[in-house]
């Protein structure tokens, strides 16, 4: 065996298919995975929903529990602009949700940047509201046909699930919310965030 | 209190030969080659076999800037602004450098200005400039979604 074969190849950025190397040398120097994981953890959950069909490594990368974590933790922290503050409800026969990336003020970009979000329930609904929005975590109350409340189930806007609102069958007013804790990874209670809802359109600053 | 004792130098060599004397406190950020130093092996160079004297020289220029204490908030900004304003080539080389050498701030500086580059992209865009091949088959594309309405699928559970 030669030496050469023996050589651990560099797994994901690296292709492995016949392209030009005239083009590739001309071309960037190609970022080890490692670092393509630095720059995508400072990409805000717009791109990063995007970027998801880039490649698979991406994908795989973007949607791991711990690339999750880090990416809150790191936006979280962010002061240029707040991920996901506000949002935007629609009432209409499908459940469209919104996020609203709010930028600062000092940020060139225009302020307004909405992102629809994947939705897990299809079925229509009469009237979708909004409660109310955590640190990037997302939760509705929906009020169905007949005047059952069913409970929304939390988008965690890279796409996984962390929290569930809960409330006594008696009472679906004293709803509240638990969350899978990401630095524990237990299942735990959020701090209900301040809503406002209205009827229709519901719009809320957490 | 002024010290009068000569500054502490640290010798680095660039990939092509090139040498370059460095206080020890601008060459302290080098995370990882910190204990090359520190174990006051003085007079010795440190070798750093992947990266060029062009890019050596910017990582080093970057260090000073943000050693001096004397530099104040506003300026340290529109430095490191100016700093970013380069080739694409050479940005990446610069992640690298700063990868390598573990220096925290030039990371977080580097990789937020192609994550700004890059937001407004495409995907196709992304893959012209990252250049890996690494993209999905139309067979994959179903599969990747179908794994991720099965994910989704979660959240019926118990609703």
């Amino acid at each position: 065996m030669s030496l050469d074969s023996a050589m651990p190849l560099p797994k994901d950025n690296i292709s492995l298919n016949a392209v030009p190397e005239v083009e590739f040398s001309q071309f960037l120097p190609i970022l080890p995975q490692e670092m393509i994981r630095e720059i995508l953890l400072r990409l805000h959950v717009k791109s990063l929903l995007k970027f998801r069909r880039v490649y698979k490594s991406w994908l795989s990368l973007i949607s791991s529990p711990e690339f999750m974590k880090t990416h809150l933790k790191i936006s979280s922290n962010n002061t240029i602009y707040s991920h996901n503050s506000l949002i935007l409800g629609r009432s209409s026969n499908s459940l469209d949700l919104y996020t609203y990336l709010r930028y600062d003020e000092t940020e060139e970009i225009p302020s307004m940047d909405i992102v629809p979000l994947d939705c897990p329930l299809s079925e229509p609904v009469t009237i979708l509201r909004i409660v109310g929005s955590c640190n990037g975590l997302l939760n509705r109350i929906i009020d169905g046909p007949l005047g059952f409340v069913f409970t929304g189930c939390g988008v965690f806007v890279n796409g996984a699930i962390h929290w569930k609102v809960l409330y006594p069958r008696n009472n679906p007013r004293d709803w509240f919310i638990v969350a899978h804790g990401i630095t524990t990874d237990r299942l735990e209670l959020v701090r209900k965030p301040k809503y406002e809802t209205g009827i229709g359109d519901a719009m809320l600053i957490v | 209190m002024s010290s009068t004792e000569a500054k502490k130098m640290v010798v680095l060599k660039s990939f092509d030969g090139v040498t370059f004397e460095v206080e020890e406190s601008v060459a302290v950020q080098f995370e990882s080659i910190r204990h090359m130093f520190e174990d006051n092996l003085a007079g010795s160079v440190i070798p750093l076999s992947n990266i060029k004297s062009e890019i050596l020289s910017k990582v080093i220029d970057y260090c000073k800037r943000h050693a001096d204490d004397t530099t104040d908030e506003e300026d340290l900004k529109a430095f490191d602004a100016d700093f970013v304003k380069v080739e694409h080539g050479t940005l990446f080389d610069i992640i690298r450098a700063a990868n390598y050498l573990n220096i925290k701030s030039l990371l977080d500086l580097t990789c937020q200005t192609v994550a700004d580059m890059i937001k407004g992209k495409t995907p196709a865009e992304i893959r012209e400039l990252f250049n890996i091949s690494d993209e999905f088959t139309p067979e994959e594309e179903e599969e990747a979604s179908i794994i991720t309405r099965f994910i989704y699928m979660d959240r019926y559970a118990d609703c």
